[in-house]
């Protein structure tokens, strides 16, 4: 087990690798020269040379990757250009925020999802399963934010029970912060349990198919305890590779929630740095997500790696 | 041909839905009433009436006729998404599946990279090297859904190439060349065809999400996503503005996933028993 997780963990090192390759090469794409743009419309070509010396963009490539990787590693991630603040002082608190509403949206959309998965194997073939069943096309063939906002208009704007965006901490305010979270949260659990639905749905039908499902069916083991029990767990595993599968869309999808409900994550922070070219802390951003983005990978796996007893590593 | 497709509902209605989606972006001129970008053709933030059947913007103009030439942005990208991931793809997943090895391990690694990563951060790091508009939108969702086509090619060229005929051609002497796109290709045709509308339906949805963020086309000329990022300034308002264009985003999407849907169960009926 521990050598699986180190292996995961090494996998996990290599795609980051890449990633930090890409977003650096991203930054060398980008037109312009900073020194240049620095000096503005009348450089003096010694103070250019000594500035590209200071910035160390004399070097070769590779020596420049290397020095920014060693600061990134050591927590220097720049400052922005906007407003001179250090880039990670900037991007800290919204991390534990983005973290917060995918979190509750995965949780929300399994508790909506499982049951409905089940119940509509279990009425296989009938309206109830057709409903259940065209619900969930449906939902998956929307795009969030367009739910998001009509969430909005719902509850924000016709009913006017719940805000339509803003920012409180739970530990300042936590009714605030509850009402805040339920309409992104459920905007993110909504599509999310539409495909959860659909894969619990099949892998239950698969399974109830299975011949030991019919052994126990003739041995007269209750159909409650056949589904919840001996089926249930054998349609769980597809379930969770779907999750983690998914991961890199449900974190772009909490993006754009984010950007519908100005909620104060990491996603509209780089958006917004993004409109106001501010680079370093758009790189800062992706380099994030790309970091949160492996880790739940990562952990998708050891979960499954316990599920599912037929993996040996 | 034709009887199995009428027989087959979801093809069928998918298909019907398909035409209707492609002559509302052809004739998108003839259709709409009014020309999409003319200002106050209206009055401002009208509700919709007989004249104007979707209401009108701030500015006045008629949202049918935006939505109407929208379905041509909406056309553009999952048409050119879909043809680049195909021509990108296939090659890779032929190579991949064909030659195994340390070939198929580095090129997997090196795609496994793109399927993985989000798209709307690849939508990000494209605007950010090229910037605004459709192509970069377009370049974004090819990076990020080309893996699926190398996936799916590599997976039925794996299983393609143990069979006899390929042996055969091989002892005759054939080009890899030739084994690869003359005899394993079209055995990748189904699989490959079910792939292309899931990408398809994809590539809209995600054309409308990185518009609405705001890095596809430019305004004046619309998309769904712009109106609709454009609309939630007006919820107090303007409601109609938010529903039309989401209606639009659903019935192009349930178009491409019905289509696929109905080619999957066509191909493979084992798969309809289950999802029905």
């Amino acid at each position: 087990m521990g050598k699986y997780i180190l292996k995961r963990l090494g996998y996990g090192l290599i795609t980051l690798a890449a990633i930090s390759v890409i977003i650096f090469s991203v930054i060398h794409l980008l037109p312009g020269d900073p020194i240049q743009i620095m000096f503005g419309k009348n450089p003096v070509p010694e103070l250019i040379e000594i500035a590209r010396k200071y910035y160390g963009l004399d070097k070769p490539i590779y020596v420049q990757y290397f020095s920014w990787l060693s600061k990134v590693v050591h927590g220097n991630l720049g400052y922005s250009i906007v407003n001179n603040l250090p880039v990670l002082e900037l991007v800290v608190p919204r991390i534990g925020r983005t973290i917060m509403l995918t979190m509750s949206g995965i949780v929300l959309s399994l508790i909506i999802a499982l049951p409905t998965g089940l119940v509509a194997a279990a009425k296989h073939n009938t309206w109830t399963d057709l409903s259940i069943s065209s619900v969930s096309l449906v939902l998956i063939s929307i795009p969030e934010f367009w739910i998001g906002i009509v969430f909005m208009m719902i509850f924000a704007v016709w009913l006017a029970v719940l805000p339509t965006s803003g920012y409180y901490s739970p530990f300042a305010d936590l009714g605030n912060f509850v009402k805040i979270m339920i309409l992104p949260a459920a905007t993110v659990a909504s599509v999310q349990a539409a495909q959860t639905t659909r894969m619990t749905r099949a892998n239950m039908l698969e399974v109830l198919k299975l011949d030991y499902i019919t052994l126990m069916k003739a041995m007269g083991i209750r159909n409650v305890r056949l589904q919840l029990v001996h089926a249930f767990r054998n349609a769980l595993i597809p379930v969770i590779t779907l999750i983690g599968m998914q991961a890199g869309a449900l974190l772009g999808g909490v993006v754009i929630v984010e950007k519908v409900f100005t909620y104060p994550g990491l996603g509209l922070l780089m958006i917004k740095s993004l409109q106001e070219r501010d680079y370093p802390v758009v790189q800062a951003c992706i380099m994030i997500y790309a970091v949160l983005f492996v880790l739940i990978n990562i952990a998708v796996d050891i979960v499954y790696s316990i599920v599912n007893p037929k993996i040996r590593y | 041909m034709m009887k199995t497709v009428v027989k087959n509902k979801k093809l069928f209605i998918g298909l019907i839905m398909l035409l209707v989606f492609v002559c509302l972006g052809v004739f998108a001129p003839k259709i709409a009433p009014y020309p999409p970008d003319k200002t106050y053709v209206g009055p401002s933030l009208n509700p919709p009436t007989k004249a104007f059947w979707f209401g009108t913007d701030r500015l006045g103009r008629d949202q049918f006729s935006r939505v109407i030439f929208g379905t041509r942005v909406s056309l553009i990208a999952a048409i050119s998404v879909t043809l680049i991931c195909i021509v990108v793809g296939i090659p890779i997943g032929l190579f991949s599946g064909y030659y195994g090895k340390a070939i198929d391990i580095a090129l997997m690694r090196i795609v496994d990279v793109f399927f993985t990563f989000p798209w709307v951060l690849m939508g990000l790091l494209v605007v950010v090297i090229r910037g605004q508009g459709l192509n970069s939108v377009i370049i974004a969702l090819s990076l990020s859904y080309f893996p699926q086509i190398v996936r799916v090619v590599r997976g039925a060229a794996m299983s393609t190439k143990e069979q006899d005929f390929v042996a055969a051609a091989k002892l005759t002497g054939e080009s890899d060349f030739t084994i690869l796109f003359k005899y394993i290709l079209p055995n990748c045709f189904a699989p490959l065809i079910v792939q292309t509308t899931i990408i398809m339906s994809f590539s809209i949805l995600g054309e409308a999400a990185l518009s609405y963020l705001g890095y596809g086309t430019r305004p004046p000329m619309s998309s769904w996503g712009i109106l609709l990022q454009q609309a939630t300034n007006y919820l107090w308002v303007a409601k109609h503005l938010v529903i039309f264009p989401g209606i639009f985003i659903l019935f192009a999407v349930l178009t491409f996933n019905f289509t696929g849907d109905g080619l999957r169960d066509m191909f493979d009926p084992r798969y309809k028993r289950i999802y029905g």
